[in-house]
């Protein structure tokens, strides 16, 4: 299945950045027609426009009712929701531009502030990109830290992904138990690894150590609050008024995906999977976890059977440790070449794409393709004929995060 | 079956929480309404925020509520220094708060360095910042009232 993950545009030059199965790199531009989200890539989609009886509610970017500033502009006649675009200009802070002229440190520093609950992941995605492009060997050990730290990324945004969600579905103590466990795993990261979203952990070539004694006790204490997670999400499947609202709603389908491309647990959701995990070593017959209705309780079932198997992921590679402290004098020489290389890491809502140009040791372009920005176009097509009442849980089944989507 | 109500009733999260209060006889006297704009933040802040909804910290035991709306609110937290296009948006939002009121900015990584002019801050954070930092700083506030 073949995914168009961003257009490169530099030095006048048109180019594809695609994924198709194991192969992620650049086409020529003259393909595109392959590729229906080229369109709205490109920004050649109608835009919104008031037509016959339809205005315009539009909801942001300062509300109560939304998290982030964006603003949806969301054509209606009454209840019913017929069109609905999204514009989240207002988060974006050019991180990509900020990007260049700077040295891979530097610039690491920046892609962990695109998104903070994909922190780890823009980080792996980003130093698995520099290490590339440099020929930088890093030692198992690194690779099975990173791995279990993108696990226990993944555990903590799902959760708050189903709060969100069971929030917006009214069920306040459901919510508020999740809200407990996801601040009780951002506290335990930060005893343990000395940041709440994992940031300033990884870095080019190397990692932050931590004894594998002390990994294994993490790995207990998390372990016991998914366990108490798994007792929660048990219960909650007993909720038919929850139940009820999820179901059903915000439908996609295989029709979606070729137009907009997302990935991730939306996708799971319609039965496919593109997780990049299949191709990680360290896994053990890694199988992903996919649903069939392609609607919000399928999500969140995804999300729920993710928690689950990254808790038994996290345990496996932690037996796979070694104590052997990780490089940390890592050098990156300027040799005036230019380089260019892609790399990728699977967070919580789908793969994060790195596309990075460099002169010597600068950056010279840089491109994200990151999962929520496919997402939001997946968000504004599932609330096509929504009413009014599925919007909170529609657009919070997505677990799509505006900073991410607008860098 | 056991209800929801119950299964909520059945677990006891809230902390006992010890702050340096002012020498009020009544701790919980004063109450402060809170209304939190993103202003281009990493999604760090605000998950911060939400994890203030923890029963951990039992927010409204303290006399802390978070309203839709800055009509209504007596403090305005601002999470990150503004983006250009969010400027105006935080300063109508200033604009419709009732008197008296306060701004609390909270940064946590800075890529413009500008000089906001806001009005009536009453705290400005910068750093990584925790949400039960943040909580001692709304109690902090709360308890001290609000002098602008």
């Amino acid at each position: 299945m073949k995914r168009l993950l961003g257009i490169i545009n530099n030095k006048g030059k048109e180019q594809l950045l695609v994924s198709s199965g194991s192969f992620v790199g650049l086409i020529d531009s003259s393909q595109s027609k392959d590729f229906k989200a080229y369109l709205w890539q490109k920004g050649l989609n109608k835009t919104g426009q008031v037509q016959d009886e339809l205005f315009n509610f539009r909801l942001g970017p300062s509300s109560g009712a939304l998290l982030e500033s964006v603003i949806f502009n969301i054509f209606t006649y009454g209840e019913r929701m017929k069109e609905v675009y999204i514009d989240n200009t207002y988060k974006s802070r050019s991180i990509e531009q900020k990007m260049r002229a700077k040295c891979p440190f530097e610039a690491l520093k920046l892609s962990e502030q695109i998104c903070a609950s994909f922190a780890f992941s823009h980080s792996c995605a980003f130093s698995r990109a520099i290490e590339e492009a440099f020929n930088i060997n890093i030692s198992d050990n690194v690779k099975i830290m990173r791995l279990v730290l993108l696990e226990v990324e993944r555990i903590f945004n799902h959760i708050y992904v189903i709060s969100r969600l069971s929030g917006a579905a009214a069920q306040k103590v459901l919510t508020n138990h999740l809200i407990y466990l996801f601040d009780e795993i951002l506290s335990l990261n930060k005893t343990f690894f000395g940041s709440r979203f994992l940031k300033n952990i990884n870095t080019i070539g190397s990692i932050k150590y931590i004894p594998k004694a002390q990994m294994e006790i993490f790995s207990k204490k998390l372990e016991s609050i998914v366990n108490e997670f798994s007792k929660l999400y048990e219960f909650s499947l007993k909720s038919h008024n929850y139940l009820d609202r999820l179901y059903n709603t915000g439908i996609l389908t295989m029709d979606d995906f070729e137009m907009f491309n997302f990935d991730g647990p939306a996708l799971k959701a319609i039965n496919i999977s593109l997780d990049t995990r299949v191709y990680e070593d360290f896994f053990d017959n890694f199988k992903s976890v996919i649903e069939e209705d392609g609607d919000a309780l399928s999500r969140m079932i995804v999300r729920a059977k993710e928690v689950f198997q990254s808790m038994r992921l996290i345990k496996q590679l932690i037996e796979k440790l070694k104590e052997d402290v990780p490089n940390s004098n890592i050098v990156i020489e300027d040799d005036q070449k230019e380089k260019n290389s892609i790399a990728f890491a699977e967070s919580p809502s789908g793969t994060i794409y790195y596309y990075i140009e460099l002169i010597g040791n600068k950056i010279d372009y840089v491109y994200i393709a990151a999962p929520s920005m496919f997402l939001i176009k997946a968000i504004e097509k599932s609330l096509e004929g929504q009413i009014f009442t599925d919007f909170a849980f529609t657009v919070d089944s997505f677990g799509a995060f505006f900073a991410d989507a607008a860098k | 079956m056991l209800l929801w109500p119950f299964y909520g009733l059945s677990k006891h999260y809230s902390k006992k929480y010890k702050f340096k209060l002012h020498s009020k006889p009544n701790p919980f006297r004063r109450s402060l309404h809170v209304f939190v704009i993103d202003a281009g933040c990493d999604v760090e802040l605000l998950l911060e925020f939400y994890s203030l909804l923890s029963p951990k910290y039992n927010t409204h035991r303290w006399g802390i509520f978070f309203v839709n709306t800055p009509r209504s609110a007596d403090l305005l937290v601002i999470l990150s220094k503004p983006t250009p296009k969010m400027l105006p948006i935080v300063k109508e939002a200033i604009n419709q708060m009732p008197k008296p009121y306060g701004v609390m900015l909270i940064e946590n990584s800075s890529f413009d360095k500008y000089d906001l002019n806001l009005p009536n801050i009453v705290e400005h954070l910068k750093g990584d910042i925790e949400a039960e930092e943040i909580f001692k700083k709304l109690i902090e506030i709360a308890q001290g009232g609000l002098i602008c």
